[in-house]
């Protein structure tokens, strides 16, 4: 019987420490979105024209990791106070992902006996002197000290040396991460031209294929009507009507339906 | 009394299709209905007329400045002036109303296109928060965050946006964008919450048993399979999927019965054929499998890996 809650007690100890530890990332998920639904709420205002007080937004801390949040939006300087918000937002978010990594990191276990005896050596109070000082040679004292100040300089202008390399290699990752963000939006880009391009093959080849089946005048069309080797759409001049119902056609009516009224908009999103 | 009402009606349904014909913006819209992408620069002319007229200028603004991004992106010789006029006009409608997200999307647009991707995220930033219902620039933006590689404020956000209102097709593109950036789990999280609002769309049970899949969870993936080709049977890729999952987990049998399902419906798919021979193999029917490894080198066309297998095979079963 005392085993078992012996158990139970160390599972409910494990389950309070779990929820304990997602507490504060949950909180601040929760913060974040307050924050965003309070500026979306302050822009739909601002769209009616009913912004014309200055507003407040104010929440309060939540435990240590989520600080108060106190927020001001005006008509006028609704540029800098939106400015303000995402500051914020991406300050509570970065607190966020570095508590995330933290959980991640370090898993919950009980501690071994060493490390049990470690932290209690640690947390333990310094001991009190029990009786004075003993008398000291000053010379030698001297000596110590010059030799402590020359090993702190030299420990000092290797950390100075360290640090200057840290920063150089940090530096050169984030200009790699960088150029490799970049390498992958170029490579993304050429994805998408080659599909583009594919496709607009595909459809010229149907296309003709079924001039050639359909229309006695084809030929005349085929002579004017061009892929345009990167990117697949007709000039703006004259032979643009040659390539009806291309893939620039399609890709211009689909960007302009959503300049239709909101409604229909929307029901085309949910489709 | 009759005649009056009707009369009136037709003469107000004449008003009414005057006052539309007499408007330059849907002439500009018109124009790109009837003409795609031709017709941009004739519409850029109607809407710079419709910018002038009291209740239009914003619509006209943004037509104009979404007209010359598009002849910036589609055409073969690109001018940086078209991109200049855009941002004229873009730069009128935020100075007017600084969040108004779709000048703020139109503008992270433009950006991109000028190589300017840090500029670009802060504007796009700025209209995703604007405007949380806009679907499209959300996604844009969740997208965007996984392009920069910041998988994980893409999966917070995403985590944000679906918490309260699970839209199943916002819940599919984010969870599929996770799932390609090598996120399954996150994916399946996402996945659930979408499914707990639209447990009957497929395409988000099809993301969803390829999430839990990829995390080894196979006995779910094909829980999620089952309901995937209950609500929609001809999805013929779940059969395919529960031969493979089966297969992954030694269930041979199974694997075989899926995987021949699979081939009644797609007769000559050579991964299928390709997988049916490796299971009859393990289960130890190698006659059965010799069948299938030579009607793969009968099939046409057949690329050299999966031809180069079965010759291997069919070579070590004769010894």
């Amino acid at each position: 019987m005392r085993k078992v809650s012996i158990t139970a007690a160390l599972c409910m100890a494990v389950l309070c420490r779990g929820a304990m530890a997602s507490a504060p990332t949950e909180a601040l998920q929760r913060r974040i979105k307050q924050i965003e639904d309070a500026v979306a709420g302050v822009c739909a205002k601002a769209d009616r024209g009913q912004l014309k007080e200055p507003m407040r937004v104010q929440f309060p801390s939540i435990g240590e990791q989520v600080p108060a949040t106190d927020l001001r939006f005006a008509y006028d300087t609704l540029d800098r106070d939106m400015d303000a918000a995402v500051e914020q937002i991406d300050r509570l978010e970065k607190k966020l992902l570095a508590l995330r990594k933290q959980e991640s990191a370090q898993p919950e276990r009980p501690l071994t006996f060493e490390e049990r005896l470690r932290r209690a050596e640690a947390e333990a109070p310094a001991p009190a002197a029990s009786r004075s000082a003993p008398a000291f040679d000053v010379f030698q004292s001297y000596e110590e000290t010059v030799r402590d100040r020359r090993a702190m300089r030299d420990a000092q202008a290797e950390a100075d040396m360290g640090r200057v390399a840290e920063e150089r290699r940090q530096a050169e990752a984030l200009q790699t991460a960088r150029k490799e963000a970049e390498q992958k939006i170029q490579e993304q880009n050429r994805q998408w031209q080659e599909e583009l391009d594919t496709q607009a093959r595909k459809h010229a080849e149907a296309e003709e294929q079924w001039k050639r089946e359909h229309s006695a005048g084809a030929f005349v069309k085929n002579a004017v009507r061009t892929v345009v080797g990167g990117a697949v759409t007709s000039f703006a001049g004259g032979f643009a009507s040659s390539v009806g119902g291309g893939l620039a056609d399609k890709v211009v009516r689909d960007n302009f339906s959503g300049f239709r009224p909101r409604g229909e908009y929307d029901r085309e999103a949910h489709k | 009394m009759k005649k009056v009402i009707f009369c009136a009606l037709i003469l107000l349904g004449c008003f009414a299709g005057a006052a539309r014909a007499d408007d330059p913006y849907e002439a500009g819209l018109a124009i790109i209905d009837g003409e795609g992408f031709a017709g941009l620069d004739r519409a850029v002319e109607q809407f710079k007329v419709a910018v002038e007229l009291p209740g239009r200028a914003r619509d006209a603004r943004l037509g104009i400045a979404r007209a010359r991004i598009l002849q910036y992106e589609l055409s073969e010789q690109p001018r940086s002036t078209w991109l200049d006029e855009a941002r004229a006009e873009l730069d009128v409608l935020i100075r007017a109303r600084a969040m108004d997200a779709e000048a703020q999307f139109l503008m992270s647009q433009l950006l991109l296109d000028e190589q300017k991707p840090d500029e670009a995220m802060t504007f796009l930033r700025r209209a995703a928060l604007a405007a949380p219902d806009r679907e499209d620039i959300a996604g844009a933006y969740f997208y965007r965050l996984l392009d920069l590689n910041q998988i994980e404020q893409a999966r917070l956000y995403a985590q944000r946006r679906l918490q309260d209102a699970p839209s199943g097709a916002m819940a599919l593109l984010m969870a599929q964008g996770l799932l390609d950036a090598g996120q399954p789990q996150a994916a399946e999280e996402l996945a659930s919450l979408g499914l707990s609002a639209n447990p009957k769309q497929p395409d988000l049970l099809a993301v969803s048993a390829q999430a839990l899949k990829a995390m080894s969870e196979y006995e779910k993936a094909i829980a999620r399979l089952n309901e995937l080709l209950r609500v929609a049977p001809t999805r013929s890729e779940a059969l395919f999927e529960l031969g493979l999952l089966y297969g992954m987990m030694n269930k041979y049998d199974q694997a075989i019965e899926w995987t021949r399902g699979f081939l009644d419906l797609e007769p000559g798919n050579i991964s299928a054929l390709n997988n049916l021979a490796i299971y009859l193999e393990q289960r130890g029917d190698q006659a059965a499998a010799a069948a299938v490894w030579r009607q793969i080198l009968e099939l046409p066309d057949v690329e050299t890996a999966f031809r180069r297998r079965a010759e291997d095979r069919l070579s070590a079963a004769a010894k």
